[in-house]
């Protein structure tokens, strides 16, 4: 071989050399710097965004659900042009220009310029290329039914953090922790691989409430509030035999999907927070406890003609004039002297038993934050007049969901059952995980409750302080309540301003629904056979057809049908 | 002669040994490349398949709003429907369990439209 051949192939030797030694290295010596150093470029460490669990009401309608949304942020370095920008999105965005123009030329690297846009809306973003313009993917909770059941379903803050109601009493339940996924990108910035395609999501809640039931309450009470614009109205209805909160409604309300900037005075849960005084809705207690212990029955006879009676000092009267009354007329006439003989021979140590075996004075301990317990002072701090005040309503503050849950007692035989208003949770995989068993306890006898009801549908009849509140079709049972409002700075009861409420349950021989109505200082008239009975029967009427229950005459009037055998084929 | 074919033999059998290193090396480079190409489409369909579940939830919730029972309602009220007038609603009570079944509105003396069980 000459000179030359071995020189070029020395040559070409000693680059192949090189390069072998240069891969070597690369590849074996630091093998491990290199890799770590790629795989810091390339796989991006991204947190898996949680989905939050559904709310749906007993039929497994959607009341609350996730939506796929994207925030839109900006980098001020990266901007080109920074007016240009700030109009394209201050059309899209809804913001003034001006605005978007501050954050565009911000100092910091990172500015949100908009948390949760919709996709339609984010994609014609993105299609504008803005430079310095990115997007993040995030979750946003959305209310299908509006302001529908808006204190019982609650509603979330921009990081999915329950604040009222349900979202906020069952948050841990309805959200998961979350979990780090691994997305490899190229030089280019170009996805190779996802990483974990793992769906993260909170368990589901399944509320007793029923859509359709809440909303011909909402429907009712808005109609309510049109006519006797009041200061605030609630409707509770429940099943009597379960304590399952069917539909809860205050007015004022909100959109739960706009709640952020809502005043506190719209967002408080009225059924369960607000205390008034119940007025003749709470003769039940003082009625019930006489017939209980045995101190009355149903025939015994009470004087009602002077009209009014002494108490401590205090004269109480009748709104109407009345006779010589029975034990059951003292109800249906809501007689406000023959209630309180009632009390006088039932003594005040045991009136203040039954109330609190009423449950009066304690939380329900419903499934909702912020329930009040109401103020039922001991009989030890009674004045002379007390008892007449108690038996009538007065010097007692409740909640309408306490008075509801006592009539209840009479509407189920005799049991206090405890409200709630979660039925089940179950898993994103739809397995339930728990669920909610009816707790209840004997607080009157059933012979003693089911008189009471007789005692109640004639309240209901003719002669009775709240036909407006009968039902085509299917007894009530029931009873009115007109309170005056106590005026602090004049330290007596108001004469202008009342609570109007009925409360009851239908059908009154087979009770599927307990309902209670209470209106706040309704304007043009102010009791409750008048302002809230009305109310109470449009509401149940519609209820009743709702849930498929029969009229109470339906065999009579040729309404039901009863099979025969038939043949097989 | 001999020694002649000998050299041709071996450079044809180094030039074919070379060959098949070169197609190996080359078949590692392409399935690798191919791996990669995948890789990028299985990419690019998880994204497609992503913006397509969230389309699908969008349209979930969509859903949820028009199914309101308030709409309805307003839906219906624009048709000319009314609440049923529970005058008019019959309920059938099937008093035998299971089986074939019959009911009329047949009415009988004294009872109205009832039929006999």
């Amino acid at each position: 071989m000459n000179k030359r051949a071995i020189i070029v192939v020395a040559v070409v030797s000693a680059a192949f050399l090189a390069v072998v030694v240069r891969l070597a290295d690369i590849m074996v010596l630091n093998h491990t710097k290199f890799l770590a150093k790629a795989q810091g470029q390339q796989i991006k460490k991204e947190l898996i965004p949680v989905k939050r669990g559904g709310i749906y009401d007993r039929r497994g309608r959607e009341l609350a659900v996730n939506l796929e949304t994207e925030s839109v942020f900006v980098d001020p370095a990266e901007v080109s042009a920074p007016e240009a920008t700030a109009k394209a999105l201050s059309r899209e965005l809804g913001r003034e220009a001006r605005v978007m123009l501050t954050k565009l030329n911000g100092d910091n690297r990172f500015a949100w310029l908009e948390r949760k846009v919709e996709l339609e809306r984010a994609h014609r973003i993105r299609e504008m290329k803005l430079d310095g313009i990115g997007f993040v993917p995030e979750l946003k909770r959305y209310y299908p039914k509006g302001s529908l059941a808006s204190h019982v379903i609650g509603f979330v803050n921009s990081e999915n953090a329950g604040l009222e109601g349900v979202e906020r009493q069952l948050d841990k339940q309805l959200s998961t922790r979350t979990e780090m996924t691994m997305r490899v990108k190229d030089a280019r910035g170009n996805t190779l691989s996802e990483g974990a395609q793992k769906e993260l999501k909170g368990n589901d809640i399944v509320l007793t409430i029923d859509e359709g039931l809440q909303y011909i309450v909402e429907k009712h009470l808005d109609e309510t509030v049109e006519k006797w614009r009041p200061v605030s109205a609630t409707i509770l209805m429940m099943d009597p035999r379960t304590g399952e909160i069917l539909a809860l409604a205050n007015r004022p309300a909100y959109n739960l999907n706009n709640a952020s900037d809502t005043p506190m005075q719209k967002l408080r849960n009225r059924a369960i927070t607000d205390l008034y005084e119940p007025g003749s809705t709470f003769k039940i207690v003082a009625a019930s406890a006489a017939l209980e212990e045995r101190t009355v029955t149903t025939k015994s006879l009470f004087d009602c003609s002077a009209g009014t009676i002494e108490v401590g000092g205090r004269k109480i009267k009748d709104d109407h004039h009345n006779g010589v009354l029975t034990f059951e007329d003292v109800i249906k006439k809501s007689s406000n002297v023959g209630t309180i003989k009632i009390a006088l021979g039932l003594g005040k140590q045991r009136l203040y038993t039954y109330m609190k075996k009423f449950g009066f004075g304690d939380r329900t301990g419903i499934d909702l934050a912020g329930e009040a317990g109401g103020l039922v002072r001991h009989p030890d701090k009674w004045s002379g007049m007390s008892i007449g005040a108690v038996a009538i309503g007065q010097e007692v503050s409740v909640t309408p969901l306490q008075v509801l849950r006592a009539y209840s007692a009479i509407a189920n035989g005799g049991y206090l059952v405890k409200p709630y208003v979660v039925s089940e949770i179950r898993t994103p995989d739809g397995l339930p995980i728990a669920r909610t068993a009816p707790v209840r306890e004997r607080v009157l006898s059933e012979k003693t409750a089911n008189v009471f009801r007789d005692m109640l549908k004639r309240v209901t009849e003719d002669g009775g302080t709240a036909k407006a509140a009968s039902v085509d079709g299917n007894e009530v049972a029931g009873k009115t309540g007109t309170a005056q409002l106590y005026d602090p700075k004049a330290k007596r009861y108001s004469k202008e301003r009342y609570v109007a409420s009925f409360v009851g349950f239908v059908p009154a021989g087979d009770p599927r629904i307990a309902l209670i109505v209470v209106i706040h200082e309704p304007k043009g008239a102010i009791y409750g056979g008048v302002v809230a009975g009305p109310v109470f029967r449009a509401v149940a009427h519609e209820a009743l057809s709702y849930l498929s229950v029969p009229r109470d005459d339906q065999r009579e009037r040729g309404l039901m049908l009863v099979s025969t055998p038939g043949r097989e084929k | 002669m001999i020694l002649r074919k000998k050299s041709r033999i071996s450079f044809l059998g180094k030039a074919a040994l070379l060959s098949i290193l070169v197609l190996f090396i080359f078949a590692i480079i392409a399935v690798r490349s191919s791996v990669v190409t995948l890789e990028y489409q299985l990419s690019s369909l998880e994204a497609k398949k992503k913006d397509l579940m969230k389309d699908a939830k969008v349209l979930s919730a969509d859903r949820a709003r028009l199914f309101a029972v308030k709409r309805f309602e307003n839906v219906a009220a624009a048709g000319g429907m009314v609440f049923p007038d529970r005058m008019k609603v019959v309920y059938v009570k099937n008093a035998r369990k299971g089986g074939a079944y019959t009911a009329s509105l047949v009415p009988t003396a004294g009872r109205g439209a009832v039929a006999k069980d």
